[in-house]
């Protein structure tokens, strides 16, 4: 066994602050859907991960920072830091969109909303939050590979929902029709995070963008 | 392109044991080009071999060719001090003659070769060397007195104006500031910086930091191979050999 390098301490306590990003990015997406499908207010309690999410993003940047002048770091060290200060971005990015989900509710008239498609795109959107995590954490290059192949998926379907409301206008409660809307379109917004995430892999593994 | 150098199927052996394994590469004129790799990887031996110092070495055996200008260094109807003359070097541990005077240091190769006609003209070329070694505001009250009074790093840049005064092509630095301080290191650094606008620099590093820092090409030597060459900004952000990887990211050995 090979003895670690100075510069592992660092990397190891940045790949532990990313780790704690990746769980509590996907426990702040799952409580904001519960909220709005369940109509239970949970928007204190999301916007308190959020803000973590936003805290820790900064703790991101400023041990980088540190790895960076400490170590002078080059080739895939350098690349991972680069990285993790850009998906660190993403998933603050993803609990800052998971508050405004839960504040939805706020809009939600008395006899509650159909949710279907949200229900259908948040399911998909979710699990891509995590497959993005767990693949940036593992450094599983197929796993990020999937997560861009899903959220073409994620296109399609918003484009498609965004179409059939409109057809609907008129036809179902305003509120609920917006905010439908609202809720796909961060569900989409998040999902391309996702994304950007499985780019920041492949860029740390291979040098280049995907 | 018009190359400063090319080093084509370059092979050196001490004795039975092969220590520069056919390796070619060709340097850009006016830039600095970094040599680095571990330890014994054959680093010093390469840059011997490029102006013929290992012809010193009895045991040293020299296949292959290095070209100046289209000249093959070793072919036979080449002068060797012609060759000398296209390179300036300057080593690890700084070795000024410690007894002359800086002056005299300076002044010895430019009066031996007979670069100079008169007194005034070598105190012309003198002070012009140590001006490029930005040494002059240092020590030109002081120029009678022995090199040996002189900093690690003012004897370091007082070599760097010796081979300059000799008007050479390419300056060869084996590890120049491997025994300097940080302070004294920086300063030859960024000497380098200014020089490579007239000479072309080939430098021979163990500290890969060193060689990101002020290169403008970089190869890794291993075990007498090269591994890999490119452009250092490539090199330390994405290199392609995972070799190359482990020996910058400090993983080697």
């Amino acid at each position: 066994m090979s003895l670690k390098r100075p510069i592992d301490y660092g990397l190891e306590r940045l790949n532990g602050l990313m780790s704690d990003m990746v769980n509590l990015a996907g426990k702040a997406l799952k409580k904001s859907i519960e909220s709005v499908l369940t109509r239970v207010d949970n928007i204190e309690e999301v916007r308190k991960m959020s803000s973590q999410l936003l805290f820790m993003m900064d703790e991101v940047g400023e041990l980088a920072v540190q790895l960076i002048a400490r170590f002078q770091p080059v080739a895939s060290d350098l690349r991972e830091i680069k990285s993790a200060i850009q998906v660190s971005y993403d998933f603050s990015r993803i609990g800052r969109y998971a508050a405004n989900i839960s504040e939805i509710i706020k809009m939600i008239p008395e006899g509650g909303c159909d949710f279907t498609m949200v229900k259908k795109l948040s399911d998909i959107v979710l699990e891509m939050v995590e497959e993005a995590g767990r693949a940036y954490l593992n450094k599983d290059l197929k796993k990020a590979e999937e997560v861009r192949k899903r959220d073409d998926q994620v296109d399609d379907l918003y484009a498609e929902n965004i179409k059939h409301l409109i057809q609907m206008g008129g036809k179902i409660d305003t509120a609920c029709l917006l905010s439908t809307a609202l809720i796909l379109r961060y569900l989409e917004r998040i999902a391309d995070h996702t994304c950007y995430i499985a780019d920041s892999l492949s860029y740390i593994i291979t040098g280049r963008k995907q | 392109m018009n190359w400063a150098i090319e080093v084509n199927n370059l092979n050196v052996w001490y004795g039975d044991k092969h220590v520069i394994k056919n390796v070619s590469f060709k340097v850009p004129k006016n830039i600095i080009f970094a040599v680095m790799g571990p330890s014994g990887c054959g680093k010093s031996t390469l840059l011997r071999a490029m102006n013929r110092l290992l012809e010193l070495n009895p045991y040293a055996r020299v296949e292959g060719q290095v070209k100046i200008n289209g000249i093959d260094v070793y072919s036979d109807n080449v002068d060797i001090t012609w060759v000398r003359r296209q390179f300036g070097m300057v080593f690890q541990i700084p070795n000024p003659f410690p007894h002359l005077s800086i002056y005299e240091n300076v002044a010895l190769g430019p009066k031996l070769n007979g670069l100079v006609k008169d007194r005034s003209e070598l105190d012309e070329l003198v002070k012009q060397a140590l001006q490029q070694a930005y040494l002059w505001d240092e020590v030109k009250n002081d120029l009678k007195k022995p090199a040996s009074m002189l900093s690690g790093g003012q004897q370091q840049r007082l070599c760097i104006a010796r081979a300059l005064a000799l008007k050479p092509k390419i300056i060869l630095m084996d590890e120049p500031t491997a025994n300097l301080d940080p302070v004294a290191s920086s300063k030859i650094e960024e000497l380098m910086l200014e020089l490579k606008e007239e000479y072309t620099i080939i430098i021979v590093t163990h500290n890969p930091q060193q060689a990101a820092r002020i290169s403008d090409y970089v190869a890794f030597l291993y075990m007498g191979e090269l591994i890999e060459i490119g452009e250092t900004s490539m090199v330390f952000t994405r290199p392609r050999n995972a070799l190359t990887e482990k020996y910058v990211v400090g993983r080697m050995g």
